[in-house]
């Protein structure tokens, strides 16, 4: 089933003659659980495509429909809501607030949806990212690797439909990359949630069902490296 | 290659950060403006006012009438009289070319040349008089048709005028506005300010040539003189003064002029001693001497060295809080880029940048902003200054109730060298005292804390609060969070938000404390009647038959609407000690001390000083008011109308100082006022036992006073108020009693009876009635004045009203740095908190949601900054009370609980609404995509 269709889809920075183009009529579909992997090289529009997948970015021309709906069309209150129950977004830099501890900046989107949120799961969540003794920590007092755990930790807690991740073991050593990867693959597999991965770790880009390769704003192969939902 | 890369840097970082080097920079521009409106606003107005005062009744300091050669002399040799000038009354002579037959004479006076600037006098044609052969006409005579050109001559033979009764039948012909009663035959000399009567059957006027002549030509004609009476018989003229010794001329003057003339003079107000009038009088002599108290009190050199001390108290305020919370705005921009600085800095650092260049780079930019903020400020100010000066300065005028200040030409800016340089001084030191303490903290950050840009390290470990949750929302949990596990910064609005408290509380506190200080030093009234309903007032010396025609006259008067008769005796009668309270006795006691520079025992003071009767003082009310008053305090007014069984009302509360109980000659140890409670024991019911000097019987005589109630100032409010030389016990009685009264002891100059006030409400229009009982204040030793209600601005009225309009103007400018300064903290959190939106954005928050978390925020930054506001005003308000007491004694200063709670609102409203303002110009401007 499909979960997400892009058409045509552009973005163009700036004008005149300063102006980029980001995307240039980008279109392609992703089916319900399946992981994505996307490759380019740097300034290729990997990251904007992701947030314009996202919400968080608009696009010039094109778009993006995620389970039939057209999340550009969609108010700005509306498009906020979709994005937190239906996107989980995990950056290279991890985006966590600062202010908050583990457990707070994981439960932080179901929270904003105005729910109570589930101890037990809550509880879950943490374990399975291995962070029980962390919980109380803020960010700062957390590595890099224990932060984009808590990312992710994030991206999951509210089961959406689709989780974006841009990069995300971009700022870790190898070890920790690992350990980040076989954790998105887990919930992808069993939670059956797509996953779109931004990233120029070609081991991790095989380890997708499909790969994406972009440059210049154009995607260059749609390359299907194995079934959806296959294992390594 | 750039000479000194750190401050290359230090201007890059600068020109990047148009915003707040801006915000910044008008910070320092408005502190300028604000220091040049202390500094020179303060010259400049004080020139305006004097030179305001000066159209009221010219621009001398103080004149001596009638005082002999020698008297001249002496004054004129003290080393504060700058200069002097002279004046004499040559008397009246006939003016054949008058075209107003009720105006046939001239009133010929010699001035000499500095007289016509210091009086007032403006040329309307011609020249004025450089000799004694030469005179000024008054306008008003060429206004009225009189047949004389510039260039005219005029023959004087001066006369002396007198009035004769002629009339058998009548018994006596009263002149009421000139206390003029003629009996019998008599005949009376009058006034120059006396009209011209013609013939008639009542009485006659005489003419008596004094044997001086004199011819003078006309040169030049003159604005009416405010002292000239429209209705007087003759013009004014003046002519020159010649020689030192003020010798009159007039081309053939045949005899010499007396001995005696008048002398003005204007001080050099910076040598005046405290003591000068006590001199003066002493070389006067019994002479008449005028102050000219308007143009004295405007110098802020006045005699009244409290004035002085208010002017030095304010300067002193003004610039502290102007420079706290310029200090505050500087620092809290230089502290806010603290995050954003440390990185360029500690690349420099790495590089080999030593503490000292890191902080050259605070110095510098602090500097580059002042080296451009200090012209602007200074030009801006005067600018300010001369455009307030235009705007306000008739408003100026009218408050000391001179409208002629509407026309007075535009004010120059009194810029001296000396106020340049305190401007310059304390600006400069302001900036240098801001930047000194965020260079002393970036001065000893290391690199690798710069460039992490964490220095601010946190180990503890923080739980989340699953009840503030379900109270308040993921909003609220972000904002307890941001609040309470970031402290830096929300800091800086929570200051600015508390310094913005902190100036509104104190400066409302301080106008209240000026007020205060101004009340208790300069306003020595006892009471102050509460006359604004009428529109004249007349004042007579006592109850008499020439009063009740007077009253009569007016009370039939088509043009009087209504009147109202009070009465106000002082010193009119005693009583024995018990009357006053224990707690009087008590204050009496301490001021007594005081004066006597030790502790003096009960039993001492009684016996010394509680042997003798205390004095009452009387105030008869007219009869709806008393009623009123009566039914106020639930006592029956029939009790207090009957004058056969006469009954008062005794006010509850009154004042004992220093400053108004003197003791002979002493000075006291220092200065103390007492608000005295029950100024007596008595209950209502008491008998008070009056005892009242009969000057006809020439004994004391006793007289039962039944003591109908008690009331307090309170109650009395919208009828009279005590001032603060209320010492005595206050009677209330009816006006009936009060004739009663001062039928025993009024009747004699030297007596001290009852004195009528009659207040008249008019038709709107000012008749021949009005003229008529103004010349009354013309009649030398009148037993009348009449004035027009609300025309009396006192000193002490009109020096509160300028301080609040400084003040209220100081209030605005110190708002806007604190505005300023609360603006650029909350664009510095917004700029911080950019990150955490963004990222709050990609999590799914609405900008609905983003308000509410803000509005959470805010409310705990306002809570916050109330705390400390409260710290602070409190320690402030304590510091400034123990200071005006230790210098003024034991005032009332409350603390203004209206004026905090108005700062309050006022702060909170402000911070809510800058805070989504500032919040919502760029809230879609989230820089996640460019940082991820």
């Amino acid at each position: 089933m499909e979960i997400l269709r892009c058409e045509h889809l552009s973005k163009i920075y700036g004008s005149g003659d300063t102006s980029v183009n980001a995307l240039d009529d980008v279109s392609f579909s992703v089916e319900a659980g399946e992981f994505v992997s996307i490759v380019g090289p740097s300034g290729s529009g990997k990251s904007t495509l992701l947030h314009i997948l996202g919400g968080v970015d608009k696009p010039t021309k094109g778009r993006v429909m995620i389970g039939g709906t057209d999340i550009h069309a969609l108010s700005e209150n509306k498009l906020a809501v979709f994005r937190r129950r239906q996107v989980g977004l995990i950056y290279q830099f991890y985006n966590l607030l600062p202010v908050l501890n583990v457990d707070e900046n994981i439960v932080l989107p179901h929270l904003l949806d105005g729910r109570k949120f589930d101890q037990e799961r809550l509880d879950l969540v943490v374990e399975r990212m291995g962070l029980t003794d962390r919980r109380n920590n803020l960010p700062s007092q957390l590595s890099g690797g224990q932060q984009q755990r808590v990312s992710i930790g994030r991206a999951l807690y509210n089961h959406p439909a689709i989780i974006l991740a841009d990069e995300p073991t971009g700022n870790l050593d190898r070890r920790n990359g690992e350990e980040i990867v076989r954790l998105l693959k887990e919930s992808n597999r069993s939670q059956k949630q797509t996953l779109l991965i931004i990233t120029h770790d070609e081991s991790i880009a095989l380890q997708a069902d499909r790969m994406l390769s972009l440059e210049d704003g154009c995607i260059t192969r749609d390359e299907r490296i194995r079934m959806t939902g296959g294992g390594m | 290659m750039r000479r000194n890369i750190v401050f290359y840097v230090t201007r890059q970082y600068m020109k990047q950060n148009k915003g707040r080097t801006f915000v910044t920079f008008i910070g320092i521009v408005f502190m300028v403006i604000l220091m040049t409106g202390v500094f020179i606003g303060k010259d400049t107005g004080i020139g305006y006012l004097e030179e305001v005062a000066a159209l009221k009744d010219g621009k001398w300091h103080v004149s001596m009438y009638d005082v002999t050669e020698e008297m001249c002399e002496e004054a004129e040799a003290l080393p504060y009289v700058r200069e002097t000038g002279r004046s004499q009354t040559l008397g009246v002579t006939g003016f054949a070319q008058s075209a107003n037959e009720e105006r046939p004479y001239l009133n010929i006076k010699a001035y000499s040349a500095v007289c016509f600037d210091w009086m007032n006098i403006h040329l309307a044609e011609g020249r004025l008089p450089e000799n004694e052969e030469e005179l000024v006409l008054s306008r008003s005579a060429v206004d009225d048709g009189a047949k004389v050109r510039v260039g005219d001559w005029i023959d004087a033979r001066f006369f002396k005028r007198s009035v004769t009764k002629i009339d058998e039948e009548a018994k006596e012909i009263i002149f009421p506005f000139f206390g003029i009663t003629l009996k019998g035959g008599e005949t009376k000399t009058v006034p120059e300010s006396f009209p011209y009567y013609g013939e008639n059957d009542s009485f006659r006027e005489n003419i008596e040539y004094t044997g001086k002549t004199g011819r003078y030509q006309i040169v030049g004609v003159i604005e009416t003189p405010s002292y000239e009476d429209p209705g007087a018989a003759g013009y004014t003229a003046i002519t020159g003064l010649g020689g030192q010794a003020g010798t009159i001329g007039g081309a053939g003057l045949t005899e010499q002029q007396e001995e005696r003339s008048n002398l003005t003079m204007l001080f050099d107000l910076e040598l005046l001693p405290p003591d000068y009038s006590m001199e003066l009088l002493y070389i006067a002599d019994g002479c008449e001497v005028d102050y000219n108290d308007y143009v004295l009190g405007f110098s802020a050199n006045s005699s009244e060295s409290t004035l002085n001390m208010v002017i030095r108290y304010l300067t002193v305020v003004f610039v502290a809080l102007i420079m706290g919370a310029s200090v505050l705005l500087i620092y809290n921009v230089f502290n806010l880029s603290f995050q954003e600085r440390s990185r360029y800095l500690g690349m420099l650092c790495s590089v080999g940048a030593t503490g000292r260049q890191k902080r050259s780079s605070i110095y510098y930019e602090s500097f580059c902003l002042l080296i451009f903020a200090l012209p602007t400020g200074i030009l801006a100010g005067i600018g300010i200054i001369r455009l307030a000066m235009l705007v306000f300065g008739p408003l100026l005028g009218m408050m000391v109730g001179i409208q002629e200040a509407a026309e007075l030409s535009p004010v120059s800016v009194r810029i001296s060298g000396e106020n340049m340089a305190a401007v310059v001084l304390v600006s400069v030191f302001t900036v240098l005292i801001s930047a000194w303490l965020p260079a002393r903290k970036i001065g000893k950050i290391g690199p690798i804390e710069c460039i992490r840009g964490n220095t601010e390290k946190k180990s503890r470990q923080y739980a989340m609060r699953p009840s503030v949750i379900r109270t308040f929302g993921a909003e609220g949990m972000l904002a307890r969070n941001m609040l309470t596990r970031q402290k830096r910064r929300p800091r800086a609005a929570a200051v600015s938000a508390a310094v913005f408290m902190v100036i509104l509380i104190v400066t409302v506190y301080g106008t209240s404390t000026i007020h205060e200080i101004l009340d208790v030093k300069i306003n020595r009234s006892v009471l102050d009647i509460q006359a604004d309903d009428y529109d004249y007032a007349l004042y007579a010396y006592e109850y008499s038959a020439e009063y009740e025609a007077l009253k009569e006259e007016i009370a039939n008067s088509p043009d009087v609407v209504r009147t109202a008769e009070w009465g106000e005796g002082m010193f009119t009668g005693q009583v024995p000690p018990a009357v006053y309270s224990a707690e009087y006795w008590k204050a009496l006691r301490e001021i007594y001390s005081l004066y006597y520079h030790r502790d003096i025992m009960e039993e001492e003071f009684q016996e010394e000083h509680m042997q003798g009767k205390s004095v009452v003082n009387i105030l008869a009310i007219d009869d709806k008011s008393l009623q009123e008053i009566a039914e106020r305090a639930g006592i029956s007014a029939e009790r207090l109308m009957d004058a056969k069984r006469p009954a008062a009302l005794m006010v509850k509360e009154g004042v004992l100082s220093t400053d108004t109980y003197r003791v002979s000659e002493m000075e006291p140890e220092r200065y103390r006022i007492f608000h005295i409670e029950n100024m007596s024991d008595l209950e209502p019911g008491d008998e008070i036992p009056l005892e009242l000097y009969d000057p006809d019987r020439e004994e004391n005589v006793t007289i039962p006073i039944d003591n109908a109630g008690i009331v307090s100032e309170e109650m009395l409010s919208d009828y009279v108020t005590f001032g603060n030389d209320n010492q005595y016990v206050w009677l209330l009685v009816s006006t009936d009693v009060a004739k009663e009264i001062d039928g025993i002891a009024g009747g004699r100059k030297e007596s001290a009876g009852i004195s009528p006030m009659l207040y008249m409400k008019m038709d709107g229009k000012d008749g021949e009635l009005i003229d008529r009982l103004e010349r009354l204040n013309d009649i030398e030793d009148s037993d009348y004045m009449f004035a027009k209600i609300g025309s009396q601005e006192n000193l002490m009225n009109t020096l509160v009203q300028i301080a609040d309009v400084l003040l209220g103007c100081f209030v605005v400018l110190t708002s806007v740095i604190c505005l300023l300064n609360l603006f650029n903290s909350i664009r510095g959190w917004r700029d911080e908190s950019r990150q955490d939106w963004a990222v709050l954005y990609s999590v799914g928050m609405t900008k609905g949601q983003l308000r509410k978390m803000l509005l959470y925020e805010c409310l705990g930054i306002f809570l916050r900054a109330v705390l400390w506001a409260g710290i602070c005003s409190g320690l402030l308000y304590t510091l400034i009370q123990a200071g005006v007491t230790k210098i003024f004694g034991n005032l009332r200063l409350p603390f203004p609980i209206a004026g905090a709670a108005f700062s309050v609102v006022l702060a909170g409203g402000v911070l809510a609404v800058l805070t989504l303002l500032v919040h919502s110009r760029k809230s879609g401007e989230f820089y996640l995509i460019q940082d991820s």
